[in-house]
């Protein structure tokens, strides 16, 4: 904006416009599964599959119907839950996942794990993504005091008074009710746990342990492109071979190709065949979404592109979100 | 076309100038967005943009109902590695609904603010020139304070100051008007208030933002070099050493004077006129001569003494 | 600089004496005079300030604790009190800006994120004035305890801490200010668990005497008998006061008896010693007192 740019003087430490990421025009995540699940047997993991196969058939004529030249580019992918159990064998697991999933019909071609939504290519991404936050504004917010935050946490509305830690003798003020913002009659209140920092304890020092919606939030996020790191794009698929697993998940890339020639892992849109039980997740995930500051410049990109390719774009990232929920398998009690 | 905005102006707490790549450091704010600078003809180093959210009325004059709701964006600045400056600035844009949509909207419009409300430009013009803020109405001011006390507040700072100075304020408007010519109208309200209005054509808007940092900056300078003057006068009469401040100010902050040396070039003009009226460099000039006397003229005396 | 002025008792002529010394010191620094007497903000009155005699309304120095307030409101001392002979008595003073508390403001309870306010505003205006003086409430209070805290910060390291401890010259406040320093949960042992290093906290320690009778001065309501007690009692007070570790060499300085201050909480001024209804000496000792708080030599090493 003020960086000169002059005929005779123009500077090279100013903004390079984002690099561009390979687009779909749908990305599908084709279940989701506790590690408890993945170990716990094949009947659990086929049940699902099984369930999620008719839904991946649905979204793709859906799609296919909306591109009326040419072919569809629609990918598959499945999210691995190794950011909170990073304790398990891919060498056991994946196989065996794999296998069910070709049973099922079902082609995953791109494998991420939770933990590259943290860290992908030593880009800290949920750091990143923290740093995109915006509270919403109370009505009445003029700016003269920071937005009422509990650190750590994000709201779709107005919490309850804090009476605690005020000043004293002020008379005990009556309980009120949190409210939604923008609610219809009545409140669906949600305040949503984004990390929480632990502090050094017995040689492990002090760290941010990122909640599971908010590391889920940065994983749409990569899903649709939206995300750089300093103009750069992060979490690229690698290929890599089914047939050799490490043991170990840190072994294995952020993001990873499994297929032959799939298309983009990135996509305009995308939607997620989860069972219900991660219908509170994806309320988060809505939430955490729609209170991010989006890079303009990717935002622009990618309106633009999907102008000339004659793809009609909701401008709001939330609005490319599709979710369906299938029927949940009993988990393993885990009480 | 109509975009408000607020400059506050302070030294940095640091003892000697922080290096280019150590202002890029400090000013980096947030992961993954690059910080911006420029290194001629002195580095200036801008901090990627924060955004905060507000649903107020506006200041007006004659106070009118307002409504604006939408978002501030707010940068921090860092000029010869000493001096720190936080700016905050909104567009405002006048729709006629009047609810609150959802929130999703305004996050994607980073620095607009949707003002709603029988309330016109010229309204919200004047009430944002008046002295002292009316209350419970937008406040730049505020959010680009608590961006200056972060910034003074990173471990990158080392906490020490050779010279004590006060901050100023700044607060302006920029109205794009097809066809204008640049125009600009600088008042000093009191020791540390100004407010700024600036005209400009539709297309260098965004421009006038530049114009008016660099405007505060140099207010600061002349205001500040100003205080270390009459900080000197304070303790010649009664007969207390002025030398340590003397020299602090020249040390820092003579070197920072540049006038327009970051604006935009069709801006530039708008520093002409104001070199003619009230004049800048020309005073400024005279104050750093006195001060170079009084520095020459003291220690001659010193090393004569020395002599004797 | 920063100052901070204490007292274990409350009514002790702290905020008085502080806001005399503030006055003489900006008669040729920046001074800027915090109100952190959360519970009872009334140093406005002192200044003859007539709309923050209690405190302001709003944007006071609670509101910048309890809600997160960026600018706290500032006070031009010069340009707000409504006694003539402070407008420009002297053309070459410095400011001095007081930050007022709230009227009805009231103590609040000490956390983390008020700490690192605290630490953020006085690191602000030490970069802005050349005094800052923070008036703090009586007795073992949050304002001490932040106060202490923030101060702690390694932030603040490289920042000139002074701490002012005000007491009557009387028994009781003899024995209470001792207390409050070196006693339990006192200034030194609090500083050393805020991670203040206790030996350099003390160093930084000097108390203030006020209201100190003067007996040597002619009395002739006073009866021979009487002169001889109060000579002899104030020489005890002397041994008390070397044996509680308040002697001479930890005392910054004395004020005498005034009787304006006995009636009425002000500002003392040569035009008050100039008509006769204020005691030279009393602004003899206000002057000294601030002289001594900005002179090194008398802070090293007590
Ligand atoms: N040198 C003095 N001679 C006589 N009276 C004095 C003197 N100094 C202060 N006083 C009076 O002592 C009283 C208490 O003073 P002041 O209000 O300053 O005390 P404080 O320690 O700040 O009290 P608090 O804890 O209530 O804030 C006031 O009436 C004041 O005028
Ligand atoms: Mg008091």
């Amino acid at each position: 904006m003020s960086t000169i740019e002059t005929p005779v003087y123009s500077e090279a430490t100013s903004r390079p416009a984002p690099r561009k990421v390979a687009l779909s025009h749908l990305s599908v995540e084709v279940g989701h599964l506790y590690m408890e699940d993945l170990t716990n047997g094949e009947d659990r993991i086929r049940t699902q599959f099984r369930r999620v196969a008719p839904w991946l058939q649905a979204l793709r004529s859906a799609q296919q119907a909306e591109v009326t030249d040419g072919k569809a580019r629609i990918s598959t992918c499945f999210l691995i839950d190794d950011y909170f159990r990073p304790d398990t064998d891919p060498s056991v697991i994946m196989p065996q996942l794999l296998r069910i999933a070709a049973d099922c019909g079902i082609e995953i071609d791109y494998l991420a794990r939770e933990a590259g939504c943290h860290e992908a290519d030593r880009v800290q991404l949920a750091e990143i993504t923290r740093g995109m936050l915006l509270h919403e504004p109370p009505v009445g917010a003029t700016g003269s005091r920071p937005a009422a935050q509990k650190s750590g946490w994000l709201c779709n509305g107005e919490r309850t008074p804090d009476s605690s830690g005020g000043q004293a003798m002020r008379g005990s003020t009556l309980w009120q009710q949190p409210e939604e913002f923008g609610k219809r009659n009545h409140s669906i209140f949600l305040d949503v746990e984004m990390w929480k920092d632990i502090p050094a304890k017995g040689g492990e020092p002090a760290h941010r342990k990122w909640s599971c919606p908010f590391l889920a939030a940065v994983w749409q996020l990569i899903r649709l492109g939206a995300l750089r790191n300093n103009g750069e794009p992060v979490a690229q698929p690698r290929p890599w071979p089914t047939d050799s697993w490490p043991r170990t998940w840190r072994e294995l890339p952020a993001v990873m190709q499994l297929s032959d020639r799939p298309s983009p892992f990135s996509a305009y849109r995308v939607a997620s065949i989860l069972p219900k039980t991660y219908l509170k997740i994806e309320h988060a995930v809505n939430v955490i979404l729609d209170h991010l500051t989006l890079d303009e410049a990717v935002v622009t990109q990618t309106a633009e592109r999907a102008v000339e390719e004659g793809v009609e774009l909701p401008a709001q990232l939330t609005d490319r979100l599709t979710n369906i929920f299938i029927e949940a398998v009993p988990t393993v009690r885990r009480w | 076309m109509v975009i408000i905005g607020e400059v506050r102006t302070s030294l940095l707490h640091t003892s000697l100038p922080l290096p280019g790549a150590a202002a890029a450091d400090l000013l980096a704010l947030r992961p993954g967005t690059q910080v911006r600078a420029t290194s001629r003809p002195i580095n200036r180093t801008l901090s990627p943009d924060t955004v905060t959210g507000v649903d107020c009325s506006l200041p007006s004059e004659p106070r009118t109902r307002s409504r604006g709701i939408g978002t501030v964006v707010t940068r921090a600045i860092v000029v010869g590695g000493m001096v720190a400056q936080a700016s905050s600035r909104a567009e405002l844009e006048w729709t006629d609904y009047r609810e609150r949509k959802p929130w999703k909207y305004y996050s994607r419009r980073p620095g607009v603010i949707e003002v709603s409300g029988p309330v016109t430009t010229d309204q919200v013009l004047a009430g944002f020139q008046m002295p002292s803020r009316q209350p419970e109405t937008l406040d730049l001011g505020s959010i680009s304070q608590r961006m200056i006390n972060h910034v003074q507040d990173r471990p990158q700072l080392d906490n020490l100051t050779a010279l004590r100075t006060r901050p100023t304020s700044m607060r302006w408007t920029a109205v794009g008007v097809e066809d204008a010519v640049p125009a600009v109208r600088l008042h000093i309200e009191d020791a540390t208030m100004r407010t700024v209005r600036v005209t400009v054509p539709p297309h260098l808007l965004e421009e006038a933002v530049g114009f008016c940092e660099d405007l505060a900056l140099h207010d600061w300078l002349y205001t500040t070099l100003g205080h270390v003057i009459a900080q000197a006068e304070r303790d010649m009469a009664r007969d207390a050493d002025p030398m340590k401040g003397l020299r602090a100010g020249l040390s820092l902050l003579v070197r920072l004077w540049m006038p327009g040396a970051h604006v935009s070039p069709e801006l530039r003009p708008l520093w002409q006129g104001l070199e003619a009226v009230p004049g800048f460099s020309e005073p400024w000039q005279r104050q750093v001569d006195w001060i170079r006397d009084q520095v020459f003229m003291r220690s001659l005396a010193a090393v004569e003494e020395l002599h004797h | 600089m920063l100052v901070f002025a204490a007292s274990d008792k409350g009514g002790t002529g702290r905020s008085v004496t502080s806001c005399n010394v503030a006055f003489h010191l900006a008669q040729r620094h920046d001074v800027a005079y915090l109100d952190f007497d959360f519970g009872s903000p009334t140093a406005g009155a002192i200044f003859d300030i007539t709309r923050a005699e209690r405190g302001i309304e709003q944007e006071g120095m609670h509101s910048y604790f309890t809600d997160g307030l960026a600018d706290p409101r500032r006070l031009d001392v010069w340009t707000s009190t409504s006694r003539p002979d402070l407008r420009g008595a002297n053309i070459r003073a410095g400011r001095l800006t007081f930050f007022p508390g709230e009227i009805g403001g009231a103590e609040f309870g000490m956390t983390d994120e008020r700490v690192d306010r605290c630490a953020e505003l006085l690191t602000q205006l030490d970069h802005e004035y050349e005094v800052v003086l923070v008036d703090l409430s009586a007795g073992r209070s949050t304002a001490l305890h932040m106060a202490l805290a923030a101060t702690a910060l390694s932030k603040m390291r490289s920042v000139t801490c002074r701490w002012l401890v005000f007491h009557r010259w009387t028994r009781q406040h003899i024995v209470a200010a001792h207390g409050l320093v070196y006693g339990k949960h006192g200034i030194l042992e609090v500083g050393k668990i805020s991670g203040h290093d206790q030996k350099d906290l003390q160093e930084d320690i000097r108390f203030v005497r006020v209201a100190v009778p003067l007996l040597k001065e002619h009395n002739p309501a006073q009866s021979a008998p009487q002169a001889t007690w109060l000579l002899a009692y104030d020489d005890e007070l002397r041994k008390l006061a070397v044996d509680r570790r308040l002697g001479q060499s930890r005392v910054l300085g004395t004020t005498p008896v005034e009787p304006i201050l006995q009636y009425r909480e002000q500002l003392i001024t040569e035009s008050d010693v100039a008509a006769k209804i204020a005691n030279a000496t009393t602004i003899k000792g206000f002057r000294s007192l601030a002289d001594r708080l900005v002179d090194d030599e008398v802070w090293e090493g007590a």
